[in-house]
């Protein structure tokens, strides 16, 4: 096991890997162009990855516990859907939708930085219900009230109507990779290390010139950006929605992917996407039984790994994983090269 | 030149006085010792120099600015440093991130340029790694660079806290009990540190229960006892100051000091 | 209308006062979340509608029985799943976690049991609504609300009064020095579970009458018992019944005076205004 961990350390055999990934997912469609409900679930995990992304730099990242994603989720989805069928081009409804869930995110956050634990859960809780209940509740001419909305328009890319799931498929993939480059960048930075501060140790954190309330609202916000993105990309996705797509079962569901996955960790949120959506999937043949075996299959998960798949990995392998900066000026050549 | 001065300090909680009307002044670049028995306000005292509580009555000031009614983050940007009695690391970083988080305060790229990688992140980036492996080599955790915080054996952490005091660039340094739990070894080697930490020119402002090693360091020592200061002045005069000895040996202990001395 | 809904809010508020309870108790004993708590009240239900109904067990009788299997349930719960997982390193949100996949199993259990349609759970009580001070109540909003008040009495007495009391209150402030002392502090906190099990289940089977008994009927008792322990401050009794009591009153007073599909929206808005400005609940126990 430890040489396979050696090997996947490696950032040669890592990018070849996602390289490999992404050339299977973009292929797909060219290869089985009749099976448009495979493309229909590429397309919902590629969303998924997207959310839970986000929420992995909440969580696993800032260490604040949301159990409402489902509510900024809802918000990206139905701003979306409005926008674009009032007339606005969907590509700049998706992005006011998604910017209208960050703007909700960064409101909430701020008197949420003082809230921990228990406290913060049900006020994400809280958030998410009020979410779903003014959608269900709110001017019928607006969202539709419990009939929802149908009719969204599709993405319209380059004069091309994204109306079929493959090409709707590129579409997210091309999202999905934006989305992980984007939390790379966050996380890999200062700003990523004072959010891991801040969840390991808030009182030395704030000794150390961080201020809490500032980097847990940034993870906030970016949380539901991403939420935000994904509910729209839904929307357009399956170009009907209803409030109850948008319940706490959704939040609840987005928290055991980013756990089964592992938090904090880069592959984390993709890896628990990826199960939870094919354990519903297969599920499913079982009808009654499907729910019942899948609060089953999540007691199961937690008792043999409780910090998630990537993170159990992680941890246990940790010394081989993990990549150190080089000392800068011990490798001249490159640096050099670099520099220029 | 006085560095900080806690002037007229005194902490209430509720019913319980943890400090009471304290002057302390200490004077830029030198060693200045905390010492006192178990309980009697030294922490609490780091507490409300660092931002942690405000003062009940009394201010604090640093170079002549008052820093009580602060930020615990803005005291840091102002030079104040500081490593915790119980061992307050991140434990789910390394010791290099650890020690690249302690110069936040004296960095500032924020989300915007890191999504974009912006040149002056990048160097900012690297002068933050090229610093921290610099200050492991100054304690000599060079080694560990790689290894997650938590598993370094104690001695190396309580390490691991001061040198990510220093990497904020502080103008004070507090250590709370930094000695605590280390061999005789360690302490010699946490001797030599402090040296030439002080050398550097930054004031040390240091909590220790081993008292041959505050008397060692110190250049001058002030001793709390229930919250009240009850001496002050050259690590000689204290350790022959009776009210000191009976602070930490009781009554009765003084008596029999006097007995066993002879 | 006034007095009416008050009332009512009372009554509803009671209910959110038990669940509440429960949390406060599991939190204080153990530092744990549950969301499991509503889906214990939908089976306290059907558990005593089994026995009542089904099996024709007379109906002091069978409350009894089943308030003692759901007792039962906490411990095998606590003890079962809630141990086992802290032993291998589980953290607070993977309790969390395991109570919710708990709650999506027990739900789809009762579905497939039971069935989906509500049953009927007939009043002991009779119908006949009450009328008091120009007030129309039922006699079962009048028995949710005494024997909720009954069941904190019995509360505050076993808590101060008895040794197992005294000893599940210390284990909850300080485990480590309650061992020290010879508490049994694992006892303690398989009790305090056990405890909000069975005040889940009264719940459960106080509502049964007005509302029936069908799967779903816990889930929102899941959160709004939980924003009750929360609104007045988690881990403390008392809080959880004053947090419970306003949540329903200002819930029930919402749906009457501005509307009624606008009263979950009202009280959770309520709610997260109140925890903003007092971040630590009503009664300002440090959640640490």
């Amino acid at each position: 096991m430890n040489r396979i961990m050696t090997i996947a350390a490696g950032r040669n055999v890592q990018r070849a890997a996602a390289l490999a990934v992404v050339v299977c997912t973009l292929l797909y469609p060219v290869l089985f162009p009749d099976q448009t409900y495979m493309h229909l679930i590429i397309c919902t995990l590629g969303i998924y990855i997207i959310v839970n992304t986000g929420f992995d730099v909440l969580f696993g990242y800032s260490g604040q516990i949301s159990l409402g994603q489902a509510g900024f989720y809802a918000i990206g989805a139905y701003f979306s859907a409005i926008f674009s069928k009032a007339g606005i081009p969907v590509l700049v409804s998706m992005l006011l939708a998604a910017s209208i869930a960050a703007l909700v995110g960064f409101f909430l956050a701020i008197p949420c930085s003082k809230l921990v634990h228990h406290f913060l859960s049900i006020v994400t809780i809280g958030f998410g219900e009020i979410v779903r209940l003014l959608a269900l509740n709110g001017p019928a001419k607006l969202t539709g009230g419990a009939n929802g909305i149908g009719g969204i328009p599709a993405v319209s890319l380059f004069g091309f109507q994204l109306t079929s799931k493959a090409a709707y498929l590129y579409f997210v993939v091309a999202l999905v990779l934006l989305a992980l480059f984007v939390k790379r960048r966050i996380v890999d930075s200062r700003v990523g290390r004072a959010m891991i501060a801040i969840k390991c140790n808030p009182d030395a954190s704030e000794a150390f010139g961080m201020k809490l309330s500032k980097y847990k609202s940034m993870a906030f916000t970016t949380a539901a950006f991403y939420a935000g993105i994904g509910g729209a990309l839904y929307a357009h996705l399956v170009r009907f929605i209803s409030p109850e797509s948008f319940s706490a079962d959704q939040s609840s569901m987005f928290l055991v992917m980013i756990l089964v996955g592992g938090m904090g960790t880069f592959c984390g949120p993709i890896i628990g996407s990826v199960i939870i959506i094919f354990v519903t999937e297969v599920l499913q043949q079982f009808g009654q039984y499907q729910m019942l075996i899948y609060g089953a299959l999540i007691i199961f998960v937690l008792f043999f790994m409780p910090t998630g798949i990537a993170g159990t990995i992680r941890k246990r392998y940790y010394h081989l994983l993990n990549r150190l900066p080089v000392r800068p000026g011990t490798e001249r050549g490159k640096d050099a090269a670099q520099e220029g | 030149m006085e560095l900080l001065k806690v002037d007229h300090v005194t902490m209430q909680f509720g019913g319980l006085k943890a400090i009471n009307e304290l002057d302390m002044s200490i004077e830029k670049g030198e060693i200045h010792g905390l010492l006192g028995p178990n309980g009697s306000g030294k922490t609490t005292c780091f507490n409300v120099i660092s931002g942690v509580y405000q003062p009940t009555e009394g201010e604090v000031l640093l170079e002549g600015q008052r820093i009580n009614g602060r930020q615990k983050h803005q005291i840091n940007e102002l030079g104040i440093a500081r490593t915790f009695q119980h061992i307050s690391l991140f434990s789910a970083m390394n010791v290099l991130e650890n020690v690249m988080v302690g110069q936040h305060c004296r960095t500032n790229a924020g989300i915007a340029s890191s999504i974009l990688h912006t040149r002056s992140q990048r160097l900012e980036e690297r002068r933050m790694v090229e610093r921290a492996y610099e200050l492991l080599d100054f304690v000599g955790l060079t080694k560990r660079a790689g290894e997650l915080a938590c598993n370094l054996p104690y001695g190396e952490q309580r390490l691991l806290e001061i040198v990510r005091g220093l990497a904020s660039g502080p103008k004070l340094l507090m250590l709370d009990e930094a000695s605590a739990g280390m061999n005789s070894v360690e302490k010699d080697n946490l001797i030599r540190i402090i040296h030439a930490i002080s050398d550097q020119g930054i004031t040390i402002l240091m909590i220790e229960h081993d008292m041959k090693l505050a008397m060692s360091l110190s250049d001058q020592i002030t001793v709390l006892d229930h919250g009240t200061k009850i001496a002050e002045g050259l690590p000689q005069s204290i350790q022959t100051n009776p009210q000191v000895i009976e602070a930490y040996l009781g009554k009765g202990g003084v008596e029999r000091a006097k007995h066993a001395a002879g | 209308m006034f007095g009416q809904l008050l009332a009512g809010g009372i009554a509803v508020g009671c209910i959110y006062a038990l669940i509440g309870l429960g949390y406060s108790l599991i939190y204080s004993a153990s530092a744990l979340m549950s969301f499991v708590q509503g889906e214990i009240f939908m089976l306290g239900a059907y558990v005593a509608y089994t026995i009542y109904v089904s099996f024709q067990i007379p109906f002091a009788l069978a409350v009894l029985l089943a308030i003692l299997i759901m007792f039962g349930f906490g411990v095998v719960l606590q003890r079962g799943m809630i141990s086992p997982l802290l032993k291998r390193g589980a953290q607070q949100i993977q309790i969390v976690l395991a109570t919710i996949g708990l709650s999506i199993f027990l739900k789809n259990f009762a579905m497939i049991v039971w069935g989906s349609d509500v049953k009927n759970f007939p009043s002991a009580l009779g119908e006949a609504p009450i009328r008091l001070a120009g007030i129309s109540i039922s006699p079962q909003q009048i028995a949710i609300v005494i024997t909720t008040f009954a069941c904190m009495l019995a509360l505050h007495f076993f808590m101060s009064r008895t040794k197992l009391g005294t000893s599940l209150r210390a284990a909850a402030q300080d485990p480590m020095a309650a061992g020290v002392v010879g508490i049994n502090v694992p006892l303690t906190v398989g009790v305090a579970w056990a405890l909000a099990a069975a005040l889940s289940a009264v719940a459960g089977i106080l509502l049964a009458p007005i509302y029936g008994v069908y799967p779903k009927m816990g889930a929102i008792l899941s959160t709004k018992g939980f924003a009750a322990a929360v609104l007045g401050g988690y881990g403390n009794m008392y809080g959880a019944i004053i947090g419970g009591l306003i949540f329903g009153v200002v819930e029930t007073m919402a749906a009457g005076y501005i509307s009624s599909s606008l009263k979950d929206i009202i009280s959770f808005g309520v709610l997260i205004l109140v925890l903003f400005v007092m971040p630590h609940g009503i009664l300002k126990v440090k959640a640490d």
